[in-house]
């Protein structure tokens, strides 16, 4: 009997060091020039397609992400920067006011892409830091068993009383969304002081919300475009609406990171991302594309055609802190 | 005093250094941050802190739901051992069954669990809803209400573990006298039992209490749709917010007060059971007054197996539907059921799939390294006569004393920077990680071990010595054999949580380095419920799994 418990116990010290030793091995090799680090805000399931498709193209790179929300990623990428101890490579946030941020901190470093030239101008910071990958947009999201919304102010609508949400301003998308009303008169502060005297309330992000959404514990909600329409295309009870003040429009900004171990490996990522292969695949799941060159995916109408509400983003980026702080505290009293 | 091989103190040396490295330099350098202000000593964060009104309510909201859950669990968890012991409820077996599986689970996943049966759209609201043909869920478990719910549940199982010990090492002739004494049932309760477990009841009230403040799955899941935070979470968004300039800072000086609730919580723990508590643990009357509860006998049973199977099996059952249906939110007929979720996050998501690993990883090498430690640190206490060894014992269980949040706060601030001589940081590895977990469990690993070694006796020992072993020889000849099992309990005792610990992990991951429990929670972040409850029911299994291991190696030796 006792001989056996020892041959357990030394059989678990046994397993435990090679496991131990299996993954020092391991943690070795990430360390060449040909692995990179991505931080980025895209949703799991998108980013994970898409490395695996960057892996197909370039069998001998490896791609490691860390996914998180716009805000917890600058905030660890802050934190990474003051202990002097980056790890990220290539950052993929969700709004140019997120690469703003980091351009400030000196923490991006200017790249001419080898796509340069086939994505719409207004669409890449003029020093080169950063790249629209893909436009995302805020619509009105709505679960299809209630009334059909038709404006942003049927947010306040006693109609949906108690089954409003709204992705929280970590998100980076939601910050522009948030920043975007504030910012104009038909809408500012108090307009989502109502939405909030309506009962609404933040969540993590938009998937969460867009979930929601779909089984009834929310009736309306401004979520992205190409999350709404994925779910609907699968069956779920939900569908947008384009407000008739405007959707707004994000493009989500890709950029190298200063000081990257790996800047070859690095630059060869974003270039993927925003080349014909990487930008099928955002065309792929709704998204649309950033290339000229790319006709939109029939689910998801033209950009040309539909109404946008402006995003001045001065003002995004003046009133940073602002728009984090005034939001929290509506939504968190 | 003996004499003392100069190998032997060596070792002592060490393992006393790996302690302060592990253990004291983060917690100082965590008191020192919350005392820093522009890299200038000053108290200017603490005024912030208080100076900020929501802090008061965050605090409130912190005392509100642990003092209530504390108070339900303490109800329910003591009722329930007293049928079980005491009268002839029956089905004991099962209810004892229903009482241990709470426990197994981790209360982040319970909250999830609870969110798929009364959660807005949960099945149970779903069925109300059916039947009563409304359109508003009946019961919503976000916000304190839930907090409390959730908690309470995940925590009575304690209080009814430890009751129910002192139930059964209390001597009823105490009762029976006052009963014959003409004193009715309740008097007997009130006058008599009461007393007799008060320390008891004490004692896992403090527990409960700490654990449920230092609690941030359970807040974090029911808590942040309703805008309700407490201390935990309050320190998590701080860490998480970017336009707070000095966030870090911040958080410690709101982690002090956690910090000073939870060295209460010790000390007030270290008082009570060296209190002189009422001994009346006799060796002889092992017969144990059974109370008849008579006609109320079948009924009591019912409710008893009733609550049980909705608290225990319910929410499980919630979560396996959940994870079998084929997209959230579809009604769960069969044509809607499928493994699909399970495949995907075995095969398909890489997340996922690394999360099991690590998880495994982590909770393997810690208890490992936690126990070997532990062995060396438990013989220093128990067997030798430095001066102040006890001290070493209260530091080494303080950081268990502490909430997750605090800890994994000190490791990142202690460990962030590059280490010397290797000039690489080991911040953003799975290291940092296992630092922090060796850190947290030490303690449970010294106190398992010095509970067998005390038990030794030291003329073995002498014996041995006196025939011309040496320390080491002691040790491998004679100590270890005898305190496998201390080794064995302390390591599963660490192997267990550490498969499934949130809070710490939630802080410290990194890209490539997720434990199960931060895959679970991102998931259902971002709104994947039915991929993170495949995930839940896979970390049960091998929580399940790991439980029955420690049963089995535990039995096997106590009939050696």
């Amino acid at each position: 009997m006792k001989q056996n418990l020892n041959k357990i116990f030394m059989g678990l010290l046994l397993v435990m060091t090679t496991i131990l030793v299996a993954c020092s091995g391991e943690a070795d090799s990430t360390a060449a020039d040909d692995t990179i680090t991505v931080y980025t805000s895209v949703p799991q399931d998108l980013i994970d397609e898409f490395s695996a498709a960057y892996k197909e193209a370039n069998p001998d790179k490896t791609v490691e992400v860390f996914r998180a929300a716009s805000g917890d990623l600058l905030s660890k990428l802050r934190t990474e920067h003051e202990a002097d101890s980056v790890e990220a490579d290539v950052v993929w946030v969700a709004d140019f006011q997120s690469a703003e941020t980091l351009k400030d901190l000196d923490m991006l470093e200017a790249y001419e892409s080898t796509e340069k030239d086939q994505i719409n101008s207004n669409l890449i910071d003029p020093e080169g830091y950063y790249y629209g990958s893909r436009i995302i947009n805020m619509v009105l999201a709505y679960n299809t068993n209630v009334e059909t919304p038709s404006s942003w102010k049927d947010l306040t609508n006693p109609a949906y009383e108690g089954k409003v949400g709204i992705p929280s301003v970590g998100s980076g998308t939601s910050f522009s969304y948030v920043g975007t009303l504030a910012s104009k008169d038909e809408f500012g502060w108090e307009f989502f002081e109502e939405v909030r005297n309506n009962g609404g309330k933040q969540f993590s992000n938009n998937s969460d919300v867009a979930e929601r959404v779909a089984t009834g514990e929310l009736s309306v909600a401004p979520v992205l475009d190409y999350m709404v329409t994925s779910m609907r295309l699968q069956g779920s009870p939900i569908d947008y609406v384009i407000p008739e003040e405007g959707l707004v429009m994000v493009a989500s900004p890709i950029a190298l990171v200063k000081d990257s171990e790996a800047p070859e490996t690095a630059k060869s990522f974003i270039d993927f991302t925003l080349s014909k292969e990487g930008q099928e695949i955002m065309s792929a799941q709704n998204v649309v594309s950033v290339r000229e060159d790319i006709e939109g995916s029939e689910n998801v109408p033209s950009i040309n055609d539909v109404k946008i509400l402006e995003t001045d983003l001065d003002y995004l980026s003046e009133n940073n802190d602002e728009i984090t702080a005034i939001f929290e505290e509506i939504f968190t009293n | 005093m003996k004499r003392l091989s100069k190998r032997e103190n060596w070792v002592y040396l060490v393992a006393l250094i790996l302690i302060a490295v592990l253990i004291i330099y983060p917690m100082i350098i965590i008191v020192q941050q919350s005392f820093l202000s522009e890299d200038q000593f000053s108290l200017q964060n603490y005024v912030n802190v208080f100076q900020n009104p929501t802090t008061y309510d965050i605090l409130w909201n912190s005392l509100f739901v642990s003092t209530l859950s504390t108070l339900f669990a303490l109800i329910i968890g003591s009722s329930l051992a007293w049928l079980v012991t005491r009268t002839d409820i029956k089905g004991k077996r099962w209810i004892n069954f229903g009482v241990i599986i709470p426990f197994l689970i981790p209360s982040f996943i319970s909250a999830l669990s609870w969110r798929q049966l009364l959660g807005p759209v949960g099945y149970l609201n779903k069925i109300i809803m059916y039947f009563t043909n409304t359109m508003e869920p009946l019961f919503s478990i976000d916000g304190p209400a839930g907090i409390i719910f959730v908690m309470t549940v995940s925590s009575f199982s304690l209080v009814f573990m430890m009751t129910s010990t002192a139930f059964l090492n209390m001597d009823t002739s105490y009762e029976e006298a006052a009963q014959i004494s003409g004193a009715t049932p309740l008097q007997v309760m009130r006058d008599v039992t009461f007393p007799l477990i008060r320390p008891s009841l004490f004692s896992s009230a403090v527990l409960v209490f700490v654990a449920n403040i230092s609690n941030f799955g359970v807040p974090s899941i029911l808590g942040f749709h309703e805008s309700y935070f407490v201390l935990t979470t309050k320190i998590y968004d701080l860490l998480n917010d970017y336009t707070i300039q000095d966030s870090f800072a911040q958080a410690s000086s709101l982690s002090m007060i956690l910090v000073v609730i939870a060295v209460f919580g010790l000390w007030l723990q270290y008082y009570l059971t060296n209190k002189k508590s009422y001994k009346v643990i006799s060796g002889k009357s092992t017969q144990k007054m059974t109370i008849s509860l008579g006609k109320y006998r079948p009924l009591l049973t019912g409710i008893v197996c009733l609550l049980l199977f909705f608290i225990s099996i319910a929410p499980i059952l919630g979560i396996f539907v959940t994870s079998l249906t084929k997209a959230y939110g579809l009604t769960p007929t069969l044509d809607n059921l499928s493994l699909d979720n399970y495949f995907h996050i075995l095969f398909q998501m890489p997340m996922a799939k690394r999360s099991l690993v690590n998880s495994l990883i982590l909770a393997t090498s810690a208890a490992t390294i936690a126990v070997i430690l532990g062995t060396i640190v438990s013989y220093f206490i128990t067997k030798t006569d430095f001066k102040g060894r006890q001290v070493v014992s209260y530091i080494v269980s303080l950081p268990y004393a502490l909430p997750g949040t605090v800890v994994a706060l000190a490791i990142i601030l202690a460990w962030i920077k590059p280490l010397p001589l290797i000039n690489t940081s080991i911040y953003n590895t799975l290291w940092i990680i296992l630092v922090a977990y060796v850190m947290y469990y030490l303690t449970l690993a010294v106190q398992s071990v010095s509970s067998t070694l005390v038990q030794m006796d030291r003329s073995l020992e002498e014996a041995t010595r006196v025939s011309g072993a040496n320390w080491f020889q002691n040790m491998r000849d004679v100590v270890l054999p005898l305190s496998k099992p201390g080794i064995i309990n302390g390591w599963f005792l660490i192997f267990i949580p550490a498969l499934s610990e949130l809070t710490i992990s939630i802080l410290l991951w990194s890209s490539g380095n997720e434990t199960i429990s931060v895959a679970v929670f991102n998931l259902q972040e971002q709104g994947n419920m039915t991929a993170a409850s495949a995930l839940s029911m896979v970390l049960i299994s091998l929580i399940v799994i790991g439980n029955q291991l420690l049963k089995y190696l535990t039995r096997r030796l106590e009939r050696n």
